[in-house]
Order: structure tokens, then C-alpha cells, then sequence
């Protein structure tokens, strides 16, 4: 039997030698030789002699090239004679079970998870007793201590039978590092296996190239795996897919009864366009609207909601679409905290006289309370403003007036005093949001030593005196980055740039490498600098809140922005998370009881908690698995739950299969042989060890063996060769 | 002497007249001590003065011309040789052989000239033959200018072709020789080893002396053939077709016991042998040869 009879054509080749044998004969050259005493007088046994050897190289080399076609045809010996000649021992095979998202598509009736567990069935099926198994399921999270190989073999098939898809991405190159460390570890002198069964998703496979090939070999422990790393790939060619690319609130925070927008973006994959895609959103699982949209191929779109939330908690947002392609990522969750209005001090540097207001009537605070609490500045009652605004004189700052706000805004403050100071720096490390808006009154030298020092301080950039007024000419916005999220609110305008004019604003150098600068003006000099510091963010707008300096306040652009940035600076918490990334929260009082996260299999865990001045921090590592997370704790008698979303990578919803030729490259780079998993490709994998042995190995050496005696025999019987 | 032909190139005079000391020391020191002639100095005929060179007998030198001149210059006369050489050239078809050197026969031909140069410069007395089945062309012993010029025209005129026998050439210098002489057989030597132990014997039973100078081509040394081929022999032997990987070491084998053969019954039967190959300049195998026999052997 052979496994590759169609290299058995090679053994015409056989013939080769012969023909050359023969044209070297016909077409010799002729010499007039005078020495011919020493040719002639040759005994003629001599001669017969001379004759059988160059038969017998002839044969030789025949012989060869026969062999290295028999060779090539991978010939089986039967059962009979592999148990006489070397009998095989137990086997040590490794399973990759690919269990991505993208197993769970459904073609045909079936899911390609169903066709992998079968046909992992199946290869179970065909081992005998004493061999030994390791299940490797790539895309879901596995213990180290489940890798083990086990010689229940029932066992494994049950639990290759309760094998579902995840949510993830299967990275084949890991698991196959992780197949040769099991393989080098148990199943070393054995005859050692690593069956792949998968669907034929190409990005699986993006990570093993060359290099990766290089360095698995060297781990398997075997210079030549041929023959020995098996892909069965299962399910179709579907490549085309819709998913939820992300869910998100346009400008967080969500403050109770506002109305919010809410993003829902879809994208379509593959090579077919999607004409009529609905899009849901839900809101704790009850539907808020569906809308339509319309996808070119490999194109994206976002449909736009508005939701109210009337209540204080933690909810959960659930966008999706109709099945095209993959179910897995057909949905997306994020999770909300609704909170009350943003609390906002404004440090006011020329707060106008309590006894004659009308002084200075327009003074920032006056601005500002109507840009981000515009209802209570109008003395109407007919929304929510998103920010309640607390004035406080910049001589009167002090920990007890910061204390409980989000975000302290100051505003032509000339200086801060030293309790001042102090009080901000704390604020601003515990995590609040801190805008600094310089004005005529501010005193450059104190700023730069007080809050920048040197690029210490925790103002985000080192501050210049003012342009003069009417020297350099007014001059207005012209960079704005609309991926920061004070201006999102920008996205979409025809015309983004605010119609006004600077007329004057302090030159700065942001710090370096940390500080962003999100707008600038015409100049090139920053408009806005922003910039962490601890826990919280600093954001210094390079000239006033008021129209002193500028027409802002006057333009369309001054309300949506100062309240974005408002938003932005009060630094909500992200409640979205990345696989792996930890949940971190904390709670101003003290909680009562364990708290326990609930998990999105099901399971429930108690998270680590520390405490310390009354307040709690609850931090949980077990993020690996995508989905919602809900952690449930106790404040006094009341029952509180925030939400959390891991969300799935994306990558995993590009579905698009392997081509030949990448499946050709692989198989060469891994030394892997692919095949089609039929029944007899299945019971042909064995063959070698278990229904009979595979005689490349010693045909091969002895092609080997023959090829050093002719280049021997052929020496010896020519030596005296000159070079 | 103005001799020029292919046999005697300009550039080969011109070394040989820096050998002339040397070769001349070599033939004297060779052919008095084995070779005293009865008739030394009998002759009173004079026949010409050369300049002295050391090595000379100061008897021999003129002291009359010693004292006018103040040179010296010894004097000499016809019956004063006392050298006869013969020099044999095979002119059988295998020393037509021959590669980018150019063949065997031509390069013995050159050797014949370029000795017989030497020594009728020396007043000696030189014979030649070139033989194939008999000697053919016949110069017998000479002394003098024109028998330069002889030995060359026979060498112009010789060619070399068909099958040749050396015992019968031998045999026939030896019954033309009739007094003692040095005899030189150059030949590729391609003879059974008892028929030239043949010719030294009778050479050797006439009291003659023999020098054996054999003349190759360097591929048949080497045999450096690697392809299939034909090998047609130059004297009219049957053609054989061989692939000469297969064949060269029984070859190198039995050429090389030829060799050896060779050697050994030269020396057995008091004679001289030499090898020249056809790859190194002449005049080189020539110094190399005179040294050889400067030296003693």
C-alpha cells in the first residue's frame, strides 16, 4: 500500500542511468593513442572485470533512483509485517480543538463547532487503548493543569463532546507552541501527534509565518514533524459576515433623566454588500428602537439612538443585528452608570462684586453656568442640565469647598494660594477633573512655579505671557482633533471650525511626551492642552472662559464644548473593559457583606477588597471571557450593582477562509499535512503506527546507504582521477 | 654555428651555448673515463684554437699565444675526439603523439638536434638514425659543421608513422659501429621490456655505452580522460572503446611497472635511463639530464 502512489511514476526514472550509460557509449570521442600496448596487453579478465563493475555501478544507480520514488510514494507495510519488523508503541497526540467565535457559524444546517467535534470524535475513535490524549480548546480560556495528556480516552471524548465556541480568537500559533511543549514533555521516544481541527478561518492562522514555524519545530523536539502535525479543516468557504463593531454613549457621562445619544456601529465583512441590515438596541434587555442601515462590502455605518435614563444605576445597553455570518459577534453590550449632575467649582478670579453685580456682569463664571447648566442659569425647569455650577472666590479654596465636586474649573484665577493649591493637587490625584482657564488677571511667574515646576506640577503646560492685544492680529481656531472627546460633538458638521476670533491668549510648550494637544489656533500655539496627572486629568484652555480676550462665548461652538469637556473632565468610569483587563472600582462608603461578581458562564466569584479611609476599592482578575460582568455589593441595606462589558476583539469577525495557496504554505512552513476530514483520511492517519508502519524512514536510508557505496565503489574503481 | 630549423630554434641555441661548459664537462668526464682513446694525441694536425675554459689541461694550452696575447687559448686537433655518439630516434607512429605541447617526435627531434649540437660543438664525432622497423636515413659517425647540418636535414625529412623494432635497429647500429661509442635511443619506449634488455645486452657485449632517453606525453602519465571514448593506436592496433574511469587504474598500473621495469634492467645492464616529458620546456629536460650525469647519476 502506498500513501502517495502517484510518485510511483517516478520509478521510470529508474531508466535514467541507462540512458545515460548509453549516450555516453554512442557518443564517445575518438583519440589516436599511442600507449595502446597498456590498454591492449589488459588481461581480458581484466576487461570482463571492468565490464561487471560498470554493470554493477549501472544497477547501482538504477536501483536508487527507483528507491527514491518507492520512498517518495510513502509505502505502508502491512500489519503483519510492521508488528514483525517494529512494533509500534502507544501514541501521545495532542488535540487543538479550534473553539473561536467563528466555529459557531452555521452552514448547511450545522455549525462548524459540530463538525469539529466530530471529527475529533472520530480520531478518538481510531486510537487504541494506552494511548494517551491532550485537548487543547484554542479561543476559550484553559487551565494549565487540564493540558495533561490522559489515556482516558472517554473521557476526553466527553469532553470534546461538551466543548462549545467562545467568543474569542483562536491563536492557532499559541496553541501549537503550547502542542509542542506538551509533546516534548510527554511524548518523548513515543509516537507523538498534534491533530488540528479548525475551520478555515485565515486569521487563525496570521501569527505562524516562518520564524514562528522555526522556533516550533526546535519545541517539538524533531527536526522532521512531517507527517506527524495534522489540519483537518472543517465547515465552508462562508466568508461573509455583519457584527456590531461597538456600542457607545456619544458624550458620557449619562446623567439621569437627560437625553442621550448612543452610537451603534455595524460593519459588514467579506465580499457581498448588505442592503438591509436592522440594527436593535436594548436597554436592560427591553428594546429602546431598531433602524435600518444599508452596508457596502467591507464598509461600516452608525445608526444613532437616543435613550433616557430616569433612574441611578448601572445599565446595560445591548446592540444588535439579524445573523449574517458569524452569531457570536451579531451582539454588543456596554454597560452605563447614570449618575447625577456633574458636580462643577468654578474658582473665579473676577467673580463681580456681591454688592454691585452689575459691575461685571459677564465676568467666566456667568459664561460658564450658562454653557453647562443652562436651565438653572435661564431660571427655567424644562430639561436637565448636565452640571450643577458651584462659584467660590479663588481666596476662599479650600479641601472642605472641593470636597464631593468632579470637577474644579479656574477661571482667571491670578494665583492660588498655598491651601489652595494643596487642596487641588489632591483633588486632582484622587481622580477629579481640573480646567484651568487663564485670563488678564493671571500671574504667569506664579502659575509656571506653583502648578507647572518644571514640568512636576500638575498643570499640563509651562505658560508664557499673553500675547499683547492687537500685536500679532486676531486669530482663530484651525487644528481641532475630532477623535478627542470633547469635540466629538464636531463629528459630522460640514464646517467644524467655530466662526470666532482670539484676539488674545497665552502662548505655552506642553509637556512632554505626555501632554495631547487637541486644538490649536491658526498660529500653531495650542488652544487646548490636556494632560493626566494621579488618578485625574488637567486640561488648560489657553485664554478665557469670557469674552475678554475672545468671541467664543458668542459663538455656537462655546455651549456643546465646554459641556463635552466638562463631561470629559469629570472623568467617568469606563465600564467597557478589554479581555484580561482587571475590574477596579471604588466605593466612597464602606460596603457590608463579600461582595460577588457574576460572571458571563455563569459562575460567581467573590473579588479582592481593601479598604482604606472609608473607602473601598473592589478589584477583580478573572476577565479573560467576554461578555457582562455584574458585581453585586451591600452599602448599609441598600443592594447596589455595577455593570461591566469585556468586550470580544473584533479581529475574530473577519471570517474569510484560507486560499490554496496560503493552506500549501502553511502545510510546507509546519511540515503539516492537511487533510480533508473523510473517513478514510481519518483512518489513514494512523496507518503508519497502527494498521501497518511506514517504510520512508528505512527506504530512505537506504537510498542513503546505496548512494555511499556508489560514490565508494565508484572512487575506488576510477581512483587516480587527476582533479 | 648558424644552424636554424624547427629542430634548433634561436632561443634554444642561445641557452645550449650556456651549457656548453657544462655539457662539455659532462661528455669528456664521461667518455675519457670509460673511454680512453689509444690514439690521444697521435694527430698533429691542426685544427683550430678555442678559448680556455676552466677544467682544461694547462698542458694543452698555447703558451706562445699565451704570451703575445695574453689570453688563453688552447690548441686542437682532428684525431683528438676521442667521442663517438650515435644518437637513435624512434620515428614509430606512437610518438606521433601528442597534445597542446606538441608531439613526442617532435620534441625528440629537438633533443636529437639540440645533442648533436652540443657535442659536434665539442668536436666530437656524432652518428644518427631514425628507425622503425629498420633504421632508416643513416648518418654515420662525424665530426664537424656539415654534419650538424645533416643531422637536421634527416630530421626534416623523418616523420613518424607505422610500427617499429627496436631490437632490429640496435642490432643493426651495432654491426655499422665499429668501434666503441656512446649510444643514445631516445623513444617513447613502448617495447616489451625483454627486447630492450635485448639491445643493452648486445650494446654492452660490443662495449658500447647506452643512454635510454624516453620521451612521454604527460597524458599518457596521467590518462586524464573522462568521457567515453575511442582509443585508435597509432601503430595499426585494433581500437578499443572505453570509459576511462573505469580503465585508468589498470593502466596507471601497468605503465607504471613498465616504468619501473625499465629502470631496473638499465641499470642491470650498465646503462643510463631517463625520462622527458613533452609538457616541460626542452632545454630544461636537457640541463636537468647533463646535471644528472655531472653528477654521477
Amino acid at each position: 500500500m502506498f500513501l502517495n502512489p502517484l510518485m510511483l511514476a517516478g520509478l521510470g526514472g529508474a531508466l535514467l542511468p541507462l540512458v545515460l550509460h548509453l549516450l555516453s557509449r554512442s557518443r564517445y570521442r575518438s583519440v589516436d593513442w599511442g600507449a595502446m600496448m597498456f590498454l591492449d596487453a589488459a588481461d581480458p579478465r581484466d576487461r570482463q572485470s571492468t565490464r561487471i563493475k560498470q554493470y554493477v555501478l549501472l544497477a547501482l544507480r538504477m536501483l536508487i533512483v527507483a528507491l527514491l520514488a518507492v520512498t517518495l510514494a510513502r509505502p505502508v507495510a502491512s500489519r503483519t509485517w510492521a508488528t514483525t519488523l517494529a512494533p509500534s508503541g502507544p501514541t501521545t497526540a495532542v488535540f487543538i480543538l479550534d473553539c473561536s467565535a467563528s466555529m459557531s457559524v452555521v452552514e448547511g444546517g450545522r455549525s462548524r463547532m459540530d463538525a469539529a467535534r466530530d471529527v475529533a470524535s472520530r480520531l478518538l475513535a481510531v486510537m487504541k487503548n494506552g494511548d494517551r490524549v491532550s485537548l487543547i480548546t484554542a479561543g476559550l480560556p484553559q487551565e494549565d493543569g487540564d493540558l495533561a495528556p490522559s489515556s482516558d480516552l472517554r473521557t476526553i471524548a466527553a469532553r470534546v463532546a461538551a466543548t462549545r465556541a467562545g467568543v474569542g480568537r483562536a491563536d492557532m500559533a499559541q496553541a501549537l507552541d503550547r502542542a509542542a511543549q506538551l509533546i516534548k514533555r510527554y511524548g518523548q521516544g513515543q509516537d507523538a501527534r498534534i491533530f488540528v481541527v479548525a475551520d478555515r478561518q485565515a486569521s487563525s492562522w496570521s501569527d505562524v509565518d516562518a520564524s514562528f514555524a522555526t522556533t516550533f519545530r526546535t519545541g517539538w523536539g524533531s527536526p522532521d514533524v512531517s507527517g506527524r502535525l495534522t489540519i483537518f479543516p472543517v465547515g465552508g468557504d462562508l466568508s461573509d459576515n455583519v457584527l456590531v463593531e461597538s456600542v457607545h454613549i456619544v458624550d458620557p457621562p449619562a446623567i439621569k433623566g437627560e437625553l442621550v445619544d448612543i452610537d451603534v456601529r455595524v460593519r459588514a465583512t467579506g465580499k457581498s454588500a448588505q442592503p438591509s441590515i436592522p440594527v436593535t438596541l436594548a436597554r436592560d434587555g427591553r428594546p429602546i428602537s431598531t433602524q435600518t442601515l444599508s452596508l457596502a462590502a467591507g464598509d461600516a455605518a452608525t445608526a444613532r439612538f437616543i435613550a433616557r435614563f430616569e433612574q441611578l444605576r448601572s445599565y446595560v445597553l445591548t446592540a444588535s443585528t439579524s445573523g449574517v455570518g458569524m452569531p457570536t459577534d451579531d451582539v454588543r453590550q456596554t454597560a452605563v452608570d447614570v449618575g447625577e449632575p456633574i458636580r462643577v467649582l468654578l474658582v473665579s478670579g473676577d467673580e463681580p462684586d456681591a454688592v454691585s453685580p452689575a459691575s461685571n456682569a459677564l465676568a467666566e463664571s456667568t459664561f460658564f453656568r450658562a454653557a453647562v447648566a443652562p436651565y438653572t442659569a435661564a431660571g427655567v425647569k424644562r430639561g436637565v442640565d448636565p452640571a450643577t455650577v458651584t462659584v467660590v472666590r479663588a481666596e476662599a479654596l479650600d479641601s472642605a469647598t472641593i470636597a464631593r465636586q468632579q470637577v474644579v474649573v479656574l477661571a482667571n484665577v491670578p494665583q492660588l494660594s498655598s491651601e489652595g493649591l494643596k487642596a487641588i493637587e489632591q483633588f486632582v490625584y484622587e481622580g477629579g477633573g481640573l480646567l484651568v482657564a487663564p485670563g488678564g488677571l493671571v500671574d504667569v511667574n506664579a502659575y509656571n512655579s506653583t502648578m507647572w515646576r518644571d514640568g512636576g506640577g500638575f498643570l499640563p503646560a509651562q505658560l508664557f505671557p499673553a500675547t499683547p492685544a492687537g500685536s500679532a492680529g486676531p486669530t482663530t481656531l484651525l487644528g481641532i482633533d475630532l477623535t478627542y472627546p470633547a469635540f466629538a460633538f464636531l463629528k459630522g458638521r460640514p464646517d467644524p471650525i467655530p466662526n470666532a476670533t482670539i484676539g488674545r491668549y497665552f502662548p505655552v510648550t506642553p509637556r512632554q511626551p505626555d501632554a495631547v494637544v487637541p486644538a490649536t489656533y491658526t498660529s500653531g500655539h495650542p488652544f487646548l492642552v490636556e494632560a493626566g496627572w494621579g488618578r485625574g486629568r488637567v486640561a488648560l484652555l489657553t485664554t478665557p472662559l469670557d469674552t475678554d480676550w475672545s468671541t467664543l462665548p458668542l459663538s455656537g461652538f462655546y455651549v456643546p464644548f465646554v459641556q463635552s469637556l466638562v463631561r470629559h473632565l469629570s472623568g467617568s468610569a469606563d465600564r467597557d473593559l478589554a479581555p484580561g483587563q482587571p475590574i477596579i472600582t471604588m466605593i466612597d462608603n464602606a460596603i457590608a457583606g463579600e461582595p460577588i461578581v457574576a460572571m458571563p458562564d455563569g459562575r460567581r466569584q467573590t473579588p479582592a477588597v481593601s479598604r482604606a479611609g472609608g473607602r473601598t476599592e473592589i478589584r477583580f482578575d478573572d476577565t479573560i471571557t467576554p461578555g457582562l460582568y455584574t458585581l453585586r455589593y451591600r452599602v448599609g441595606k441598600d443592594d447596589q450593582r455595577i455593570h461591566f462589558v469585556v468586550q470580544s476583539p473584533t479581529d475574530e469577525s473577519d471570517i474569510s477562509p484560507m486560499t490554496t495557496a496560503q493552506w500549501d504554505e502553511l502545510a510546507a512552513t509546519l511540515g503539516a499535512a492537511r487533510l480533508e476530514p473523510t473517513d478514510d483520511a481519518i483512518a489513514s492517519v494512523f496507518t503508519g503506527a497502527r494498521h501497518g508502519r511506514e517504510l520512508w524512514a528505512p527506504l530512505l536510508t537506504l537510498v542513503a546507504v546505496l548512494l555511499t557505496v556508489e560514490m565508494l565503489l565508484g572512487r575506488r574503481w576510477s581512483a587516480g582521477v587527476s582533479a | 654555428m648558424s644552424y636554424v630549423s624547427r629542430f634548433l630554434e634561436p632561443t634554444l641555441v642561445e641557452r645550449l651555448n650556456h651549457l656548453q661548459l657544462s655539457a662539455r664537462r659532462v661528455v669528456e668526464g664521461s667518455t675519457i673515463g670509460q673511454h680512453k682513446s689509444p690514439v690521444k694525441g697521435a694527430s698533429v694536425e691542426f685544427r683550430q684554437h678555442r678559448f680556455y675554459v676552466p677544467g682544461d689541461e694547462p698542458k694543452r694550452l698555447d703558451w706562445r699565444v699565451l704570451g703575445r696575447t695574453d689570453r688563453p687559448y688552447i690548441k686542437e686537433y682532428d684525431e683528438e675526439t676521442n667521442l663517438r655518439c650515435v644518437l637513435m630516434l624512434d620515428g614509430s607512429g606512437s610518438m606521433a603523439y601528442g597534445g597542446r605541447a606538441g608531439t613526442k617526435f617532435d620534441y625528440a627531434a629537438k633533443l636529437i638536434a639540440s645533442l648533436a649540437y652540443l657535442m659536434l660543438g665539442q668536436t666530437e664525432s656524432v652518428g644518427m638514425g631514425v628507425f622503425k622497423k629498420r633504421v632508416e636515413n643513416w648518418l654515420g659517425p662525424h665530426s664537424g659543421q656539415a654534419q650538424l647540418s645533416r643531422v637536421i636535414d634527416v630530421l626534416e625529412r623523418s616523420a613518424a608513422a607505422g610500427q617499429s623494432s627496436l631490437k632490429t635497429a640496435v642490432h643493426e647500429v651495432a654491426n655499422r659501429l665499429d668501434r666503441r661509442a656512446l649510444v643514445i635511443i631516445v623513444s617513447d619506449l613502448f617495447y616489451p621490456i625483454t627486447e630492450v634488455r635485448e639491445c643493452l645486452a648486445r650494446l654492452r657485449h660490443d662495449r658500447h655505452e647506452a643512454i635510454l632517453l624516453r620521451v612521454n606525453d604527460a597524458d599518457e602519465l596521467e590518462f586524464p580522460f573522462r568521457r567515453w571514448s575511442r582509443f585508435r593506436g597509432l601503430e595499426g592496433e585494433r581500437a578499443m572503446v572505453v570509459e576511462p574511469a573505469m580503465v585508468r587504474q589498470a593502466y596507471l598500473d601497468r605503465f607504471r611497472a613498465h616504468q619501473q621495469e625499465l629502470e631496473d634492467g638499465v641499470r642491470a645492464l650498465g646503462g643510463e635511463f631517463h625520462t622527458l616529458t613533452t609538457d616541460k620546456p626542452l632545454i630544461d629536460s636537457l640541463t636537468y639530464f647533463i646535471h644528472r650525469r655531472e653528477g654521477g647519476q
